[in-house]
């Protein structure tokens, strides 16, 4: 019995561990001070704020934009390496296997350094030295960053598979292309997606790469494309946090939360859906054949 | 576009679904299949049967389009489909562990091939005239098969020109006349459904159409894969150890009704599993397969009762393989007796026979032709008991319904037609009764050898502990029985038996022309053939080595059995 408390105790106070701080969050996002932790009282100031800052607002676009288009390319590109290494022969593939481990455990500023290496070289020696800093330069970094974590999401899923479904669908018929889109995407979708929700969380957050990366473009325009993460770190150096950030972080958070919840009720939904499969579903299909005969 | 070859291949191609011809596949530079030549009759039943690693599944791949020959020709109906993709041959498969679709239901797996079909229409002009075009798909199959033909490094170069100058004339005549074309329409909901619910009432399945695939039971699933494969209608259907996941009596059942099927479809079912009791009940025709190679082609009774070599003999069911000397006109002498036989050998002529264990006659009483034996082991097997009796320093293997006393001396007879006399295979030392040892050695003779377990299975690797690594899983084969090959010419002899892993006395020493082919019997009656330039006189007693990279090892029994 105590036991069963202890190990309750456990869990409950690394949840608030972790959720305490967003719970004050959102809580001081509803006042206007400007000092962190003084209340003057519930006021909606700072979210009208928010909407109405025009250097957040631009931050907020790039970073959206930036972060759907990564995660799709990198989810593209991951989601194929992994289908290819799959069937690939046993030692080439744990080859790359490794390699791709690397970026994954590598610190994060050794990325961006190496890639503003690379983009400083290639501008001088192959464009005539241009500059090449710009969104592009950004999304490949950022894709270069996302794309590992993309494949080890998708691998799992097929690992699982039984490699013998590809041939079967080549044996009944389908072109390779065709076999791949009818047989192994929907066996590895989960994979999929939960890469797709990570490299864009990645993207969302990332202020390393960025910095390095980035160049005009985007809604910056001319100057340099600001981020949230970037613009937060402009604005600390400068003086103290925007108070309207309490109010940004909250939405972000509650967006997430609403992805997250309806993502797990889904698969719930699903999960019953399939026990309780549609019973007759061909049958009645079938009898309306035989009614268009009539 | 009719060929000028000669008349045999047409009367061929109407004969036989399918033909390898010179089929040669190499993986790794490891040759897996070696020059196979076979010829599969319409609506025949031919089953593939070996040991793992004998080539059978690629032989099986190759012939679905799963791998590519690296040389010779794979023939449906006359015509060369090695350049032809999987998706595009009349060949449908069930597979080992069925492969089903898990996203589709019974249903759409099911249909999933007929989704896939394209039906062919004349394409017709505005006048109702057939237009021609020139044949695309004809100039691409000719255009791979001349890139295929031109690095196959294994075909005669006389033989590579003399092809490729004719597929370079067939693909002038492609280019230059239009042939008439084709249009493609995908079949109608209701021609699928139609088709389908014929499909699943062939295998029993009407009621679970909407089920997932994962609420299955292995036999049912069995039933959606067969079903699947054959509602294409294909010529050939392959099925690739279809029954392994299945339990015995689930086994027992299917193996009737895949005969069933068989007889209600009429198409060609090329089987391939290593039970060859499955083989035995279900084939028309049996091919054993070793090493890449074709052991013997015949009908379930002839390859049992009339094997080729001890391979097959030792292979299909448990038998007696002994090593014998014709001593008369259709008499051998075996157990250190004379026995009287069908077959018709030269003269000390050195054999092999092999006795089925039901052929051992069995007797209480000493009656004239009878051996004396002793009783070593007795076990009751349901219908029959099973003898393991010593005959001097042979072992019998026998089976009988009687129930004989174990202490009691024992008698018994082989009658003639339960002998069989097989050629001596040419300087291969053949030890159907050797083991793998806690020491991981190899054991002939009861006599250890170093060996290299690796060789138990094609491209395994084996570790200082002597457990073997294959595909991910791992092997541990002390205790396991195998059969040990020695090529004769491999085996080192000399008159210093201080450091030989086996001494033995010479018995006869015959000279080749270059070379001595010398047969020595250990105490035990175990004979090594030795092929050497030096000359032995018979009574010499000689010590042998064997390396061991030159002892070949094939596992007897289950693979699954030993794994760790």
């Amino acid at each position: 019995m105590v036991k069963k408390i202890l190990s309750y105790c456990y869990i409950y106070l690394i949840l608030l561990f972790i959720y305490l701080p967003v719970f004050y969050l959102i809580i001081y996002s509803f006042t206007a001070a400007d000092t962190l932790g003084m209340w003057s009282g519930f006021d909606l100031k700072l979210y009208a704020d928010l909407f109405t800052n025009k250097e957040t607002m631009i931050a907020l676009g790039n970073t959206l934009i930036l972060a759907v288009v990564a995660s799709l390319v990198s989810t593209v590109i991951g989601t194929l390496g992994a289908i290819g290494l799959f069937y690939m022969k046993k030692g080439l593939r744990s080859f790359f296997e490794n390699v791709n481990q690397i970026p994954v455990v590598n610190a994060e500023i050794v990325i961006a350094m190496s890639l503003t290496v690379m983009f400083v070289f290639v501008g001088q020696k192959i464009f005539g030295g241009a500059n090449l800093f710009s969104f592009w330069t950004l999304l490949i970094g950022h894709c270069a960053l996302a794309i590992p974590f993309v494949y080890l999401n998708v691998k799992p899923k097929l690992t699982q598979m039984d490699p013998a479904l590809y041939e079967a669908a080549l044996d009944l018929g389908s072109t390779p292309t065709k076999a791949i889109h009818q047989v192994i995407i929907p066996q590895i979708v989960p994979g999929i997606f939960s890469g797709l929700l990570l490299s864009f969380t990645l993207s969302l957050d990332d202020f390393i790469v960025t910095a390095f990366t980035r160049g005009s473009g985007l809604l910056s325009g001319h100057s340099q494309i600001e981020t949230l993460s970037t613009l937060v770190q402009t604005k600390i150096k400068k003086g103290s946090l925007p108070p309207e950030m309490r109010a940004l972080t909250t939405i972000i958070f509650l967006v997430v939360l609403t992805i997250v919840v309806i993502y797990s009720l889904k698969v719930n939904h699903d999960a019953k859906k399939a026990k309780s499969s549609l019973a007759g579903a061909h049958a009645k299909k079938r009898s309306s054949f035989s009614k268009e005969a009539r | 576009m009719k060929s000028v070859e000669n008349p045999n291949v047409e009367k061929d191609a109407q004969e036989y679904i399918i033909q390898l011809k010179n089929v040669t596949k190499i993986f790794d530079g490891v040759t897996v299949i070696d020059k196979m030549n076979l010829n599969i009759r319409k609506g025949e039943f031919v089953t593939i049967l070996g040991p793992s690693g004998c080539g059978k599944s690629t032989t099986l791949r190759m012939i679905a389009g799963f791998e590519t020959n690296d040389s010779g020709d794979i023939l449906l109906n006359g015509k060369d489909i090695t350049p032809v993709p999987p998706y595009k041959r009349p060949i449908n498969t069930v597979f080992q562990h069925y492969a089903l679709f898990p996203n589709l239901d019974v249903y759409e797996n099911v249909a999933f091939g007929l989704r896939n079909k394209k039906i062919p229409v004349k394409e017709l002009d505005k006048n109702g005239n057939q237009v021609m075009k020139i044949d695309k798909n004809a100039i691409k199959y000719l255009k791979s098969q001349i890139k295929r033909i031109s690095r196959d490094r294994i075909m005669e170069e006389a033989e590579r020109e003399e092809r490729l100058a004719d597929l370079n004339k067939k693909l002038d005549d492609a280019l230059t006349n239009p042939v008439p074309s084709y249009k493609y329409r995908k079949l109608s909901e209701e021609e699928i459904d139609d088709k389908v619910v014929r499909a699943l009432s062939i295998v029993d399945l009407d009621e679970l159409e909407d089920r997932d695939i994962s609420t299955l039971s292995g036999g049912q699933q069995q039933r959606v894969a067969i079903a699947r494969a054959i509602i294409c209608e294909p010529e050939i259907l392959l099925l690739d150890e279809p029954l392994g996941a299945l339990d015995l009596k689930m086994r027992k059942d299917m193996q009737i009704e895949l005969k069933e099927m068989h007889k209600k479809l009429g198409i060609t079912f090329i089987y391939v599993t290593h039970d060859q009791e499955e083989a035995l009940t279900m084939s028309d025709t049996i091919i054993v397969m070793n090493n890449g190679v074709i052991q013997q082609i015949g009908s379930p009774e002839n390859i049992y009762n009339e094997p080729n070599n001890a391979f097959v003999a030792d292979f299909i069911g448990s038998s007696n393989i002994y090593n014998g000397t014709v001593n008369g006109p259709r008499q051998v002498r075996i157990l250190n007796a004379n026995f009287a036989c069908v077959d018709d050998f030269e003269l000390n002529e050195r054999v092999e026979v092999v006795i089925r264990p039901e052929d051992v006659k069995l007797s209480k009483e000493e009656k004239p032709g009878y051996v004396q034996g002793k009783i070593v082991s007795k076990v009751f097997k349901g219908i029959h008991y099973q003898y393991v009796i010593m005959v001097g320093h042979d072992e019998v293997l026998a089976q009988t319904t009687r129930d004989y006393d174990p202490s009691a001396p024992i008698y018994l007879n082989i009658l003639p037609d339960g002998i069989h006399l097989m050629h001596k295979q040419d300087n291969t030392n053949i030890y159907t009764d050797s083991y793998i040892g806690k020491d991981h050695r190899v054991y002939i003779d009861d006599q250890p050898f170093d060996c290299i377990l690796s060789k138990l299975l094609p491209n395994s690797t084996v570790d200082e502990d002597g457990i073997v690594t294959y595909d991910k899983k791992k092997y541990d084969f002390a205790n396991a029985d195998v059969v040990a090959t020695v090529d004769a010419h491999k085996i080192q002899i000399s008159d210093d038996t201080s450091d030989a892993q086996i001494t033995c006395q010479v018995i006869n020493s015959v000279w080749k022309g270059d070379h001595y082919v010398i047969l020595s019997r250990t105490e035990d009656d175990e004979d090594f053939l030795i092929s050497t330039p030096d000359a032995y006189n018979p009574g010499d007693i000689v010590g042998l080595k064997i390396p061991a990279e030159f002892i070949e090892l094939r596992l007897k029994g289950d693979l699954d059995e030993y794994e760790i």
